[in-house]
């Protein structure tokens, strides 16, 4: 679980503050998505949770645990964190070292990181590619490999940043669905994204941030139900909740995702009750 | 990493000095950091700082600039005050730990050493703080196209790389953050082992680097690079009479600081300085 409390941020010796008085909960085998504009502060409340930045005021704990006085390394442990550009990690001449890195800076035993990373790899579709050269993978695979590595070092938490940037629908969708079994399996799943409709399609709980603040934060139903707020933040949401809501003075939609939208439309046209 | 990106970020702000040509400024601050080269009276490097520091308020930095200075200061005076004095023979001896003496001269010296730091540590900062690096590569390159008659390609490839520098440490900084996030502790250890540390953050970053490399090489194809031999400027850099009297003012004020050092060495604190 990580629960923040009264967080503020200022980035030195500027002082930009970047977060302003955060106070939040998220709590084991959430799936979270966490939008706003550039420069709203997400990437800087997501790095205060494996204590790569340590709070300027307030505390942020990690399983109970406050993040000053933990190391990066003892913190990733418990969060992993999958930064936007794979290429920004990947360094190792072959998947498999890449796989078993961060493992062994953790100290766990080599039989162990071997089994660990053959579970992984053949679960996430790398297996095969084991002994090849990471740049030989397409960037979707390379993406999938940068989560793999996170992977092999068991954090209850994973945190994706932007994980569909520079791939296409297909890519998208296998690494979104990647990510929809870990949770499944009782991760946390926290992730940045600009992509509207892949948060409304994987996520069940949405936070919306605006200038260093959470503007919104409650079930992405709920979150994306607000438009006229969501415009303060500069967020469109998916195109389903637009249309959901237009039609709100003739239907009562009870889901807002695509199918149930077009059940109530199809109900509607039939004359059947709504 | 980040102090260095928002100095550069600085540069793009707007201001009467933010506005002079990158040229005058980049020969103002020449002027200005060859001084506590060539003077150690503390009377004249303390005008000097205080010039640039008005300046700087001019320029709407002030506030930013006194927060990097709290910060640089301390370490760079701290180590000059605490070390000098160990290895400056001459002077009466205050205190004495077998071969290593502590002296009054020594420690005046190395109060003006530190000082000499300041002075040009705040003219960096300064320059830094109110240039930005793409007009700075700009002007250069039409100056040296246009004055010195060089082709276009050779200053381009020096600016270029100042070009590059922001991004470069950006780059830096989430490649290691990214390596600890998978638990590499880089300031564990001894030197040795830190280095060794560092060795893979070389290959994603060399990697990145090229790639960058290989999209502007693109980017400049498809722009026409060199399909004429003289080019033009987006932003034309002119020299107005401000800029050639901002310019002049760092030209006269190290003309006067070498009369004085050449003509008396009274203004001096030590005559072998």
């Amino acid at each position: 679980m990580i629960e923040v409390k009264n967080l503020w941020y200022i980035y030195q010796p500027m002082g930009t503050v970047a977060l302003r008085d955060i106070n939040l909960r998220i709590e084991d085998g959430e799936f979270v998505a966490i939008i706003g504009q550039n420069g709203s502060g997400k990437s800087t409340l997501v790095k205060h949770f494996n204590g790569l930045l340590k709070p300027t005021k307030g505390v942020v704990l990690v399983d109970g645990v406050d993040t000053r006085k933990c190391r990066v390394s003892d913190l990733a442990r418990k969060v992993g964190y999958v930064f936007q550009n794979p290429d920004h990690q990947i360094f190792a001449e072959t998947v498999r070292e890449e796989m078993e890195f961060g493992p062994r800076n953790l100290g766990f035993p080599e039989d162990e990181i071997k089994k660990e990373v053959e579970r992984i790899s053949k679960k996430v579709g790398l297996y095969e590619y084991l002994d090849e050269p990471p740049m030989s993978l397409s960037r979707g695979q390379r993406q999938v490999l940068a989560v793999a590595s996170i992977l092999t070092m068991r954090p209850s938490t994973v945190i994706v940043d932007e994980p569909t940037t520079g791939l296409d629908w297909k890519g998208s969708i296998e690494i979104m669905e990647l990510l929809k079994d870990l949770n499944e399996e009782g991760k946390t799943i926290i992730m940045i994204t600009h992509n509207m409709r892949i948060v409304s399609l994987y996520a069940k709980r949405t936070i919306v941030m605006f200038k260093g603040e959470i503007m919104l934060d409650g079930p992405t139903e709920e979150v994306f139900s607000k438009p006229e707020e969501l415009k303060r933040a500069f967020i469109c949401p998916p195109s389903n909740y637009l249309i959901a809501r237009e039609l709100s003075k003739y239907i009562n939609f009870k889901s807002l995702t695509i199918e149930g939208i077009s059940s109530e439309i199809i109900k509607k046209l039939r004359g059947e009750a709504t | 990493m980040s102090l260095v990106l928002h100095m550069l970020e600085m540069g793009k702000r707007k201001s009467p000095i933010h506005a002079l040509n990158p040229l005058a400024k980049m020969l103002w601050w020449a002027s200005i950091i060859i001084i506590p080269i060539i003077i150690t009276n503390p009377i004249i490097l303390l005008l000097v700082t205080f010039w640039t520091l008005a300046l700087s308020a001019i320029a709407r930095i002030g506030k930013e600039l006194v927060r990097t200075i709290k910060i640089l200061y301390p370490l760079l005076i701290g180590f000059i005050v605490i070390i000098w004095p160990l290895f400056y023979p001459h002077g009466e001896p205050l205190l004495q730990f077998s071969f290593i003496k502590v002296t009054t001269d020594g420690i005046i010296y190395a109060l003006a050493a530190g000082l000499r730091i300041v002075t040009a540590v705040t003219a960096c900062l300064f320059f830094t703080m109110t240039t930005d690096i793409a007009d700075l590569a700009s002007a250069t390159a039409q100056f040296a196209q246009e004055k010195l008659h060089v082709s276009y390609t050779l200053p381009f490839l020096i600016v270029s790389s100042f070009k590059f520098l922001p991004e470069f440490i950006a780059t830096y900084a989430t490649v290691k953050e990214s390596f600890m996030s998978r638990a590499v502790e880089f300031e564990k250890g001894g030197f040795v082992e830190r280095i060794r540390k560092h060795v893979p953050l070389f290959i994603p970053i060399i990697l990145s680097s090229l790639e960058k490399a290989k999209n502007m090489t693109i980017a400049l194809e498809l722009k026409g690079f060199r399909a004429r031999e003289k080019r033009t400027f987006y932003k034309p850099s002119t020299f107005k009479g401000r800029d050639y009297l901002f310019a002049f003012s760092g030209v006269l004020a190290l003309a006067i600081c070498l009369y004085i050092r050449i003509m008396t060495n009274f203004w001096s604190v030590f005559f072998w300085c």
